[in-house]
């Protein structure tokens, strides 16, 4: 019970992962998993720990015999993911309770850039602003294609299909409440990304909170779990062990546990197990929290991963600091409405269209330290807010100049060079056609004719990893044997296998909200 | 999971236990007055006489459970005087104890709850941080806050939290406290207003520990500080 030890635990200590322990854990992951299975038997819990070394799981670990804490269904996470699944379990009915290691919630979810890709929705924006067709078929096939046909089409399928359904839910019931913009955001043929009004994820966030909350869920902050408590290959998930100022503390699951705790970008040696490249000289946009402990717990009780080395780089974020904040989502949302990027001569390098991870890569080949976004305030309103953008000029996050040769100085870029290369592009908008790098024109692209001009520096930042935790269209976690393993639940950015190589902007948060429901729906459905 | 049922006088547990009770079973309980022949001199002239000259006859007036967020002048300034660590004065001077049934103040006839060898131990280690530390606990404690004024009359559970509303009792409303924090510069960072919204003060506000900001995680560049941040 006592266990003095963590008289200081915080949820930004390091949880045992640092380089030292590095080389263990690969060993394990790769040795370990036959033997801890075969190994475990009697009032032991299944466990695939290695040797017993200070900050890992110990070699074995029994069982409790007593639960502190009892709940119908145990959510790890406060994102988009686990306050869907918290909403939907409490709806049914059951005692809900969130778990969440951070001192605030939300997660990554909180400080996300406010955009959700859905084909339709309740306010029909884009039969209002005249911007084409879409379908749920449209959106499916961008989003397999954007993934470089990695991503599993049967989940691909629900999440486009029903996104539009979440979005509304969340307006209905959450309150939540969209800008009347509509985007074409990189790798997306139609204009189906929309923003909620606070222009971060926060937006959603607090909607789907209110209907946790609304219907009966609880949230408890600082509560971090330190263990997956399943007894053998056959058994179901019982319950988590978490990690307090007072010892470990156990909390049965009647129904399910849903994890729904986020990826691993912020956690430097485990992407680097996956992509080596991803080293710590990598920006990152994540919260501190992102650290991907709870996919090491499911694998220690069997459950299969897939696409790990699958890391998303953030081409917008801001180069010094890695944060991805209001101003470095006009970059993503621009592409649609014309804006230009330009390397630190004043060139363009890509088509402003393109993936981000194909945007990403051409901002590293230029060779350069930042890339800009050029636009003009014609597009502000498309993008954003007028009040917004002036925010950021006050913070230093956007430049502003009445020219562009004024601009041009002001970043540092010889300004006959932005000049001809912003003249081109209006060219290319005339004729329709981008000779340089063939972005697809359309008519609601604005020229940069007109001033005042902006300019905001963006550099890449690890910023999602796609891969994760196998689940099926149930949202049940898989064993390595492809058996769902019983009442386990995941959502979100833990699960990996739905965006494939490379997740469209704006699908993420789609993606946990959708799967959130349907977990927490499943794990309701679950029979005590 | 509730382990402490009773409403502990938990200020006076806190504070008492510094000399460590069990370790000092040597020293035998001590009248105050063997140390304070003249009363009037420590407590003052606005405090009412005493006559007698032990710590039962503080009971009477001092004896009953802390007030919820209220000051207990009397656990804290006792304790501060008696329980640093340096002065040597055992909790047994004015304690008793007996583990899994009572503790109690001498002469006072309610235990204050039934702890174990397990909870002595976590209260020695945490007994010496209120007087002494130069965390946000020890400030209060300067100021005459007990731990009651933080935690409440209930004994705190070690990883516990202070709620919102008993900090914002005295610092509050949050906008006072977003107004005093209001960012010279327009990119300034304002944590009493955050994007966060309404947050935890426990986010950055430590007791028994250095507090931290927050926004550091992943604005490196601010040069906010937390109070109480070593």
């Amino acid at each position: 019970m006592k266990n003095p030890d963590n008289l200081d635990a915080k949820g930004n200590q390091d949880d045992g992962l640092g380089e030292a322990q590095g080389s263990d854990r690969r060993g394990f992951l790769k040795t370990s998993l036959a033997v801890g299975l075969a190994a475990t038997a009697g009032t032991f819990a299944l466990n695939l720990g290695a040797a017993p070394a200070p900050g890992t799981a110990p070699a074995k670990k029994k069982l409790p015999t007593k639960w502190d804490e009892s709940y119908d269904v145990v959510v790890i996470g406060s994102g988009f993911a686990g306050l869907a699944a918290a909403a939907e379990a409490a709806g049914k009915g059951c005692t809900v309770i969130v778990l969440e290691k951070m001192p605030v919630y939300g997660g990554n979810s909180i400080i996300n850039g406010g955009e959700y890709n859905a084909w339709t929705d309740k306010l029909h924006m884009r039969e209002k602003f005249n911007l084409g067709n879409d379908s749920s078929d449209i959106h499916k096939n961008d989003t397999l294609k954007g993934g470089d046909y990695f991503g599993s089409p049967e989940l691909v399928e629900i999440l486009t299909a029903e996104a539009p359904k979440a979005l509304d839910w969340m307006i209905d019931e959450g309150g939540l409440e969209l800008r009347q913009i509509l985007n074409r955001t990189g790798g997306h043929s139609q204009y189906r990304t929309h923003t909620c009004i606070e222009g971060v994820g926060k937006g959603f966030t607090e909607a789907l909170r209110r209907i946790a909350e609304k219907r009966g869920a609880k949230m408890r902050l600082k509560a971090k779990v330190s263990w997956l408590w399943r007894k053998d290959v056959e058994s179901p998930v019982l319950g988590v062990e978490l990690e307090t100022g007072r010892g470990p503390v156990n909390i049965r699951a009647r129904k399910a546990v849903v994890l729904a705790s986020g990826g691993f970008g912020r956690d430097v040696p485990m992407r680097m197990i996956y992509n080596p490249t991803l080293n710590a000289g990598y920006n990152c946009t994540n919260h501190k929290g992102a650290t991907g402990e709870m996919i090491r717990y499911a694998q220690a009780v069997g459950a299969d991963t897939l696409h790990m080395a699958f890391i998303q780089l953030y081409p917008y974020a801001d180069p010094e600091t890695g944060i991805l904040d209001a101003p470095a989502v006009y970059p993503f949302r621009g592409p649609g409405y014309g804006i230009v990027y330009v390397n630190e001569k004043g060139v363009r390098f890509v088509n402003e269209l393109e993936r981000r991870d194909v945007v990403s890569r051409a901002e590293m080949a230029t060779g350069g330290k930042k890339t800009f976004s050029i636009f003009n305030e014609a597009m502000i309103p498309k993008m954003g807010t007028l009040e917004e953008a002036n925010k950021a000029v006050a913070a230093g996050r956007f430049v502003r100049a009445a020219t562009l040769a004024e601009l041009a100085t002001k970043i540092g870029i010889d300004p006959a060079v932005l000049t001809e290369t912003i003249r081109k592009h209006d060219g290319y908008l005339k004729d329709k056609k981008d000779p340089e790098f063939g972005k697809n024109i359309t008519p609601v692209m604005v020229s940069l004719e007109q001033g005042p001009y902006y300019a905001i520096a963006q550099w890449p930042a690890v910023h999602h990893t796609m891969g994760g935790l196998r689940v099926n269209k149930d949202t049940q976690v898989l064993d390595i044997w492809g058996k769902p393993i019983p009442r386990l639940y995941a959502a979100g950015e833990i699960t990996g296998g739905l965006h494939g190589a490379n997740r469209l902007g704006g699908n993420a948060t789609p993606d946990a909200t959708v799967f959130g429901r349907i977990a927490g729906l499943k794990a309701a459905a679950e029979k005590i | 999971m509730k382990r402490f049922p009773e409403s502990w006088l938990m200020a006076a547990l806190l504070l008492a236990f510094a000399g460590g009770l069990g370790a000092a079973p040597a020293k035998a309980p001590a009248a105050c007055g063997a140390c304070h022949p003249d009363f009037k001199k420590v407590l003052g002239d606005a405090h009412p006489a005493v006559k007698g000259r032990s710590i039962a006859e503080c009971l009477p007036c001092h004896g009953k459970p802390a007030p919820d967020a209220g000051k207990n002048a009397f656990a804290v300034r006792i304790h501060r005087g008696h329980a640093a660590p340096e002065s040597g004065v055992p909790c047994s001077a004015c304690h008793e104890f007996k583990a899994g049934r009572s503790f109690t103040v001498k002469g006072g006839k309610r235990s204050l709850g039934k702890p174990d060898a397990a909870d002595f131990a976590r209260t020695r280690e945490l007994m010496p941080v209120p007087g002494a530390a130069t965390y946000l606990s020890g400030h209060h404690a300067a100021k005459q806050v007990s731990c009651a004024g933080c935690h409440g009359p209930a004994f705190p559970l070690r990883g516990g939290e202070v709620a919102n509303p008993r900090c914002l009792a005295c610092h509050g409303p949050m906008e006072a406290l977003a107004e005093k924090t209001k960012p010279k510069e327009a990119h300034g960072l304002n944590p009493h207003k955050s994007h966060y919204g309404d947050i935890a003060c426990t986010a950055c506000h430590f007791g028994h520990q250095p507090s931290v900001v927050l926004c550091k995680d992943c604005h490196p560049k601010t040069t906010l500080v937390a109070p109480f941040d070593k």
